[in-house]
């Protein structure tokens, strides 16, 4: 018998955000899904599935999981960002890795 | 391993802080090269360049008013800057600027009522495809639109690229971004590109070879060593 297969895969992408102010986790949250959201609509949110799964507040990074097969969809929706919480800033990608251990190592 | 080059970054006017931070940014992002305008020639910018690894390109952005005005700005900074492009804000200077030989890169106005009637249309792309000019996106562009106005101008480069696509003519994609957070990394501005329908290779190419080719050839022609396209003195002390 074969290694049992996850049913999804998914890729981790470590952000961070570049602003001038200090954003809550959720406000960031929400800029993701509303990035997504405005490129690609609520089929291309769920199909997409952006989590964001850890902030750190002080360093104003985090990590992301999106599926893997719409990974090049959530760097151009990441990319899209102009504005989190209300205010101008950017979300860029640091890394992507295909395990949340392999992007910590880093 | 690819090079990735962003061909346009704008200086913030009078804010060098802020360039200095944007070159930052470029290194951090894993860029080999920038080109900045219009202070591509600053010593203090080429030490920055140089600590991070960074390869500054001198690129100047001309919007003339007429074909003639062009063709005198053209006459004036082909030999000083390595990569010159065009901003078309009419017919008559996008035809012009599409089949000079010294223009590099052609650009046309996110404003939508300009772009209505100027824009990469066939007969642009049939011109641009003899002088060897590509096609220019800006990321930028498209950032704090309108959803509709977005819409509206994707769907235009969509028509420009599959227009450049049927000519042979090179799509480059740029940031022309002026401030730190119009700064995308190369992946990022390469993804956005999905949205017009180029692959993911495709916009990897755009990012990367490209724009290099367009600079080294550039490069080669300024050199004190170019005659002539195709020929040069490769030694200078054999009679």
């Amino acid at each position: 018998m074969g290694m049992p297969v996850r049913v999804k895969r998914r890729r981790y992408l470590k952000i961070q955000v570049a602003s001038n102010e200090i954003y809550t986790p959720q406000e960031v949250d929400e800029a993701i899904k509303d990035g997504v959201l405005s490129l690609y609509g609520v089929h291309g949110l769920s199909k997409i599935e952006p989590s964001l799964i850890e902030f750190y507040e002080g360093e104003q990074t985090g990590i992301v999981r999106c599926s893997h097969l719409h990974l090049r969809r959530m760097r151009a929706s990441l990319a899209y960002v102009t504005s989190v919480g209300g205010s101008a800033g950017a979300i860029h990608i640091l890394k992507v890795s295909g395990t949340i251990k392999a992007l910590k190592k880093s | 391993m690819r090079r990735f080059i962003d061909l346009h970054l704008k200086a913030p006017a009078g804010d060098v802080n802020e360039l200095e931070g944007m070159l930052r940014f470029a290194a951090d992002f894993g860029y080999s090269g920038v080109a900045v305008t219009p202070d591509g020639t600053n010593l203090r910018l080429r030490e920055i360049c140089l600590e991070k690894g960074l390869e500054l390109i001198s690129r100047v952005d001309l919007r003339p008013r007429s074909s003639n005005e062009l063709k005198t700005s053209l006459r004036r900074v082909r030999r000083r800057f390595e990569v010159v492009a065009v901003e078309c804000r009419t017919k008559t200077v996008a035809r012009q600027a599409a089949k000079d030989h010294r223009v590099d890169l052609l650009g046309f106005s996110p404003s939508p009522s300009i772009r209505g009637t100027v824009r990469f249309d066939r007969q642009e792309a049939n011109l641009a495809s003899g002088s060897n000019c590509a096609y220019e996106v800006n990321a930028s562009d498209i950032f704090n639109l309108t959803p509709s106005a977005c819409a509206k101008l994707l769907s235009t480069i969509r028509w420009e690229i599959e227009n450049a696509r049927r000519h042979g003519v090179s799509v480059v994609i740029s940031s022309g971004a002026d401030s730190r957070l119009l700064m995308r990394e190369p992946r990022g501005l390469a993804s956005l590109l999905d949205l017009v329908g180029v692959s993911e290779e495709e916009g990897l190419d755009m990012i990367s070879t490209i724009p290099w080719e367009i600079v080294e050839s550039n490069r080669l022609k300024l050199s004190p060593m170019f005659v002539a396209p195709g020929v040069r003195v490769v030694d200078g002390d054999a009679r």
